[in-house]
């Protein structure tokens, strides 16, 4: 059997998964949890799906604990499951080449566990890990980006990653991060709405569709505020007989006896959140009485941005700024690149050119990773930096994190 | 001097922190307490300080500003606690379960796909080796793996990440005041109503610190969010 590449981008909210079959090589996605639904089925992946339309009290298990993959018990599940979908017959480990994403800066321990995982449970031929945003290079159309220098924002569901990508190398004294992704914004709407309407604290994918289909990201936000009438919406409620889902009333059409959640503000303050972190620590009865908190500056998106780009080296601070890509579910925020670019180019030198990339010809920003894999897979440098099963029963797994591991900043 | 005891009720203003830790030695003093009254306790806490452990175990203690090992004021230590105290908040989901002891996932292949490879799918929890089983059978959490790390850069590395965006200003500071620091202009930070959501700078709860716009919006605040 010849030698077959598989891919796996294992984000915290979407594994993405798939072999390289060439042209058409296109990727599965599975939410990465096992969920329990009210009536106490257990469902891996998306099978809640199939199985009932009434999310609410659903629970969820994710193998993921702040970004870092702790629980392997929940997680090998949702891999054996994700493996079937990927192909028609079994997958054979033996004669398969893994590429597998990890958070950056994961906890070395955690690394080993997931490289003893791979190959002694999985048994996998020959196996290269590394952290997502280094694999986006390989996917720009490199007519219109330089894939020499990035600077990769891959907002996600927990974390928000500042990478510059140098030569395809990461330059870890760079790297920066603000732990806003979707799942804050999701529980910081939670929290508006339970307080302002109705609590809806028992169903998250309840949330997660307000979110992905209301929230926008202000361009003015001082403006937006003032008009914030005109910005409302309506958000009619799953009611099981029109949707089971939910969805934002576009025509005059509204079903006589709809369950109607009207958002104004709420709409732009969540996202808002990327350029005034405060957002986060008020409303809360601890952390808003607190001076400490109060007095203490934070810094937003683009501090860390500018903070990622200076801690380069001096020449490629002006390529970096003009080859910044955007990656990550979050990203799909209406309006995120717009608004990013108005307010970086006012923080940068004028003589700087800024480019912000959030469109890469139909691929969708949260498998930009995933293709990035793919095309890495075609390349011939991967053969120096993938580790075999052999040489790792040779030297271990200690050796192996070595060899993926990041350097500690010095 | 690396662990010694800190009386309970003085509020030492240092740059050193100190970790208590509540283990019941009859350790004694080892400062002359100046205070004299909270000697009395019986049982007595000893207190490590940990960023002087730390960074005696890994010698990086001089002039590296870069690294996290540097010592941090106690304030910086208190404002990271509530910062990640309340970023946990936000980032739990609802109610997590526990999976039941027997629960296993069984190929697609294993029952309808008549393939002749039949015997991985069978035992998808239990492990192949060892080192393997040990893992899914672990069920720890981020935090006891944190605790069992022996290599204290990579933990001050990982954990430091959290906290770059909390851009900690000494409330009394002096020494480095021709730095660069003096130049970074601090961003006004946005204030809103927490009941209605509109700007409100000026006027803030005097019990718990939120901040509201109007008299009306106080008086709906007082009467539900209030605490």
């Amino acid at each position: 059997m010849s030698k077959q590449h598989l891919v796996i981008d294992n984000g915290s909210y979407n594994i993405k998964a798939g072999f390289n079959t060439g042209e058409e090589s296109k990727p599965i996605k599975v939410p990465n949890i096992i969920s329990k639904t009210k009536d106490g089925h257990i469902h891996i992946g998306n099978q809640y799906e199939k199985h009932t339309n009434n999310y609410s009290q659903i629970q969820f298990k994710s193998p993921f604990e702040q970004g870092h993959l702790t629980s392997w018990e929940t997680e090998k599940p949702i891999w054996d499951y994700t493996f079937d979908l990927t192909s028609k017959k079994e997958i054979d480990p033996s004669s398969t080449h893994l590429i597998l994403t990890e958070t950056p800066f994961q906890l070395p321990q955690l690394s080993i566990n997931t490289d003893q995982i791979v190959f002694e449970e999985y048994g996998f031929n020959e196996y290269y890990r590394c952290a997502p945003a280094s694999l986006v290079p390989f996917s720009i159309d490199s007519s219109v980006i330089n894939f020499d220098f990035n600077l990769i924002i891959d907002s996600g569901h927990n974390f928000t990653w500042i990478i510059p990508v140098i030569y395809q190398n990461i330059y870890w004294a760079g790297v920066k991060k603000l732990p806003i992704g979707g799942k804050v914004l999701n529980n910081l709407l939670k929290e508006f709405v339970n307080f302002r309407h109705y609590d809806i604290s028992d169903d998250p994918i309840l949330v997660n569709t307000i979110k992905e289909s209301t929230c926008f990201m202000a361009d003015d936000f001082n403006q937006t505020l003032k008009k914030k009438l005109n910005n409302g919406c309506e958000f009619i409620l799953p009611d099981f007989k029109i949707t089971t889902t939910g969805f934002v009333k576009t025509t005059e059409t509204i079903p006589p006896d709809a369950q109607v959640l009207k958002l104004y503000d709420e709409r732009f303050i969540v996202p808002e959140t990327f350029y005034h972190p405060e957002i986060l620590f008020d409303n809360n009865s601890t952390t808003s009485s607190n001076q400490l908190v109060q007095s203490a500056p934070f810094k937003n998106l683009i501090d860390l941005i500018k903070e990622s780009i200076y801690a380069c080296p001096e020449i490629t601070r002006p390529l970096l700024s003009a080859n910044i890509c955007l990656v990550g579910g979050t990203t799909n925020i209406l309006n995120f690149q717009p608004r990013l670019l108005s307010e970086l180019q006012k923080e940068l030198p004028s003589n700087w050119k800024v480019r912000i990339f959030d469109n890469y010809n139909d691929i969708p920003k949260d498998e930009m990773q995933w293709y990035g894999g793919i095309n890495l897979s075609n390349e011939d440098v991967l053969k120096d930096i993938t580790i075999s099963k052999k040489e790792y029963f040779e030297h271990g797994s200690n050796w192996c994190q070595k060899q993926f591991g990041f350097k500690n900043i010095t | 001097m690396l662990i010694e005891e800190i009386p309970k009720g003085s509020n030492v203003n240092s740059s050193t922190i100190y970790f208590t830790s509540s283990i019941n030695l009859s350790a004694r003093s080892i400062k002359q307490n100046d205070d004299g009254e909270s000697i009395k306790k019986n049982r007595t806490k000893v207190n490590y300080n940990l960023t002087s452990l730390m960074n005696a175990q890994t010698n990086i203690n001089q002039n590296d500003s870069i690294n996290n090992g540097q010592l941090k004021s106690s304030q910086q230590i208190q404002l990271e606690r509530l910062v990640s105290k309340r970023l946990s908040e936000l980032d739990s989901t609802t109610k997590s379960f526990e999976l039941p002891k027997n629960f296993q996932y069984t190929s697609i292949h294993s029952t309808g796909g008549g393939g002749n490879d039949k015997s991985s799918s069978k035992k998808s929890r239990l492990g192949n080796t060892p080192s393997t089983k040990k893992i899914l059978a672990a069920k720890r959490n981020l935090n006891s793996y944190f605790e069992e790390e022996r290599n204290l850069i990579s933990i001050n590395t990982i954990l430091g990440l959290n906290y770059q965006f909390v851009d900690f200003t000494d409330l009394n500071k002096n020494k480095n005041k021709n730095k660069r620091r003096k130049i970074e202009r601090i961003r006004p930070k946005l204030r809103l109503c927490c009941i209605c959501g509109n700007k409100s700078n000026y006027t803030r709860c005097s019990l718990c610190g939120l901040y509201y716009c109007s008299v009306k919006c106080n008086n709906l605040h007082r009467e539900s969010r209030c605490t």
